[in-house]
């Protein structure tokens, strides 16, 4: 309990500095929220030159599958803002030796690496995947159910947990990895497999990525979910997901830390 | 007879800069060749977003079909090939070095290069030639690949890959880098210069025929795409090796791709001279 209130400090004091540096680049703010509005309209004009010539991609419709480019944007808004930066920075820690001062703090070091930037920024990204998945289900006059909505929200918290344990992972490997500097990419790579829906593939490829690299369980199974095409037991699978995700995560950070050498000695 | 022996002399003093050019310009490409080596594993990162998109892609429009046989002309062997060859002749042609480059403007980098024998514009050609070929021929494989995979359920288109179609790539080739060497000149005056780069992303993606054919745009996209440069680095090699450009039309495209070249390299040159004026070498 005392431990559990001393990372809620921790986490406070975070955000409070974040919160500073936020303050003094404010018009960055308004711009950050820009250039995110131009990237989904660059997505959803793909989208666009796409469903002018066909009413549907296996069996999704165009205000269904903005329904789901809808999730997939809130979850990388989500992780834009409380993970991303912070992991960013783990290569260059890596590379100049500054992991060394992370270790030696009496905090658990995935702690301090993931949560230390929080990138207020980024939430305007978050409103614009919100109204965007108003506008799909306006689009498509589809009132989910209050059981279809709960799901479809833990469903997202998943996507989130898994998503940011597949960052970590990939972060984790500038351990060995040390001159590689766009590790990142491969998160991207990951995200944009999940841009369309995972039915677009063979039955191979699609279940590599619902139980091997579990794409589908980012956006693909929860706008089904939502909108009431898959079963609600899906949840199940998707905290299974996610919660073993993150616990490999872990394992593999503390299989990293035991190759780690420092750079400077 | 005296101005036949100056002409000579004139000729052969030509002819040997010439070769010692060559020599410089050879041993620049050699180093830069081992410089990229050294990167290849973040290439095959970088490059596995190529391969995303052509596994992608391809897929989402076949699922798009749903029975018809052809779509902006496109039918599903030639659509798949489509983005394969793109991903393919992008790897080589498209060049990101702005982003290097302008760090080592603001940086200061930049003040050692003036110093050197060999023209910058020289070193910058030689290190993208170099970056890209290595990418081109890692992606040979992957483009197989992708190939052979997609050959299991559609016949793919047959392919052009005659001298023409060479001579369009290595023209996208020039139009990318200069294209991209004007756009680096605005770290001489702009503070921020990320962000800028990143919204050229946007048009480039778009128009250069990346993202979709751009027959399959609408008619605004259509136009807007032939008014850019873009269209003329990728999307106009593409198209010939596809069998979409062919004749007058193929030709005049592989004229407008040279005009391009042209109007990138007069644009950098204007914008090089004007920012070296008011360069101040800040790191050192």
């Amino acid at each position: 309990m005392r431990r559990l209130r001393f990372y809620w400090n921790l986490y406070r004091a975070f955000l409070r500095t974040s919160l500073v540096r936020e303050m003094e680049f404010r018009a960055n703010f308004w711009a950050k929220m820009f250039y995110n509005a131009i990237w989904l309209g660059f997505f959803l004009v793909t989208l666009k030159i796409i469903y002018r010539h066909t009413e549907s991609i296996a069996g999704w419709t165009e205000a269904e599958a903005l329904m789901l480019a809808a999730t997939l944007y809130f979850i990388d808004a989500l992780i834009a803002t409380f993970f991303y930066f912070g992991l960013s920075e783990l290569p260059t820690m890596v590379r100049q030796g500054t992991l060394d001062f992370v270790l030696f703090k009496p905090v658990d070091s995935q702690f301090w690496i993931s949560l230390r930037r929080i990138n207020l920024d980024q939430l305007g990204s978050l409103v614009v995947a919100v109204l965007l998945g108003i506008y799909a289900l306006f689009r498509l006059e589809y009132m989910p159910s209050l059981l279809n909505v709960a799901v479809y929200l833990g469903m997202v918290f998943t996507g989130v947990l898994i998503f940011y344990s597949f960052h970590f992972m990939m972060m984790t490997l500038s351990i060995w990895l040390v001159r590689v500097e766009n590790l990142w990419v491969l998160s991207e790579v990951f995200a944009q497999i999940g841009r369309f829906p995972t039915d677009v593939f063979d039955a191979v490829l699609r279940r590599v990525f619902t139980y091997v690299l579990p794409v589908a369980f980012l956006a693909t199974i929860p706008t089904k979910a939502l909108l009431g095409k898959a079963s609600p037991a899906f949840l199940v699978f998707a905290v299974v997901w996610g919660v073993s995700f993150f616990i490999a995560g872990r394992a593999f950070w503390r299989f990293a830390l035991r190759s780690y050498t420092s750079a400077s000695s | 007879m005296g101005q036949g022996v100056a002409s000579r002399l004139y000729l052969a003093v030509g002819y040997n800069s010439g070769v010692r050019a060559l020599a410089k310009f050879l041993a620049l490409l050699r180093i830069y060749i081992e410089d990229s080596l050294a990167y290849r594993a973040s290439a095959f990162i970088w490059m596995l977003t190529d391969i995303i998109h052509c596994l992608v892609m391809p897929l989402v429009w076949l699922s798009a079909y749903n029975g018809k046989a052809s779509i902006g002309g496109y039918n599903p062997g030639e659509m798949v090939t489509y983005y394969v060859l793109m991903a393919f002749v992008t790897n080589f042609i498209v060049s990101h070095l702005m982003w290097d480059l302008s760090w080592e403007i603001k940086e200061g980098v930049l003040s050692q290069w003036l110093l050197r024998p060999v023209p910058v514009g020289w070193m910058l050609f030689a290190r993208n030639l170099s970056w890209r070929a290595m990418r081109m021929v890692m992606f040979l494989p992957m483009a197989a690949l992708a190939l052979w995979y997609y050959s299991r359920f559609t016949t793919l288109s047959p392919l052009y890959l005659g001298w023409e179609f060479w001579l369009s790539v290595l023209l996208g080739h020039l139009v990318s880098f200069w294209v991209a060497y004007a756009l680096a000149c605005l770290a001489f005056w702009l503070q921020e210069v990320q962000s800028v780069f990143s919204l050229y992303y946007v048009p480039m993606l778009l128009l250069s025929g990346w993202v979709a054919p751009i027959a399959l745009m609408p008619e605004w996209l259509q136009t807007l795409a032939s008014l850019m440069p873009f269209r003329y680095t990728t999307a106009v090699p593409t198209e010939i090796a596809l069998g979409k450009l062919t004749g007058d039309l193929m030709w005049s495209q592989i004229g407008i791709q040279g005009l391009w070249v042209l109007i990138g390299m007069g644009l950098t040159a204007i914008l090089w001279r004007a920012g070296l004026r008011q360069y101040t070498g800040v790191g050192m």
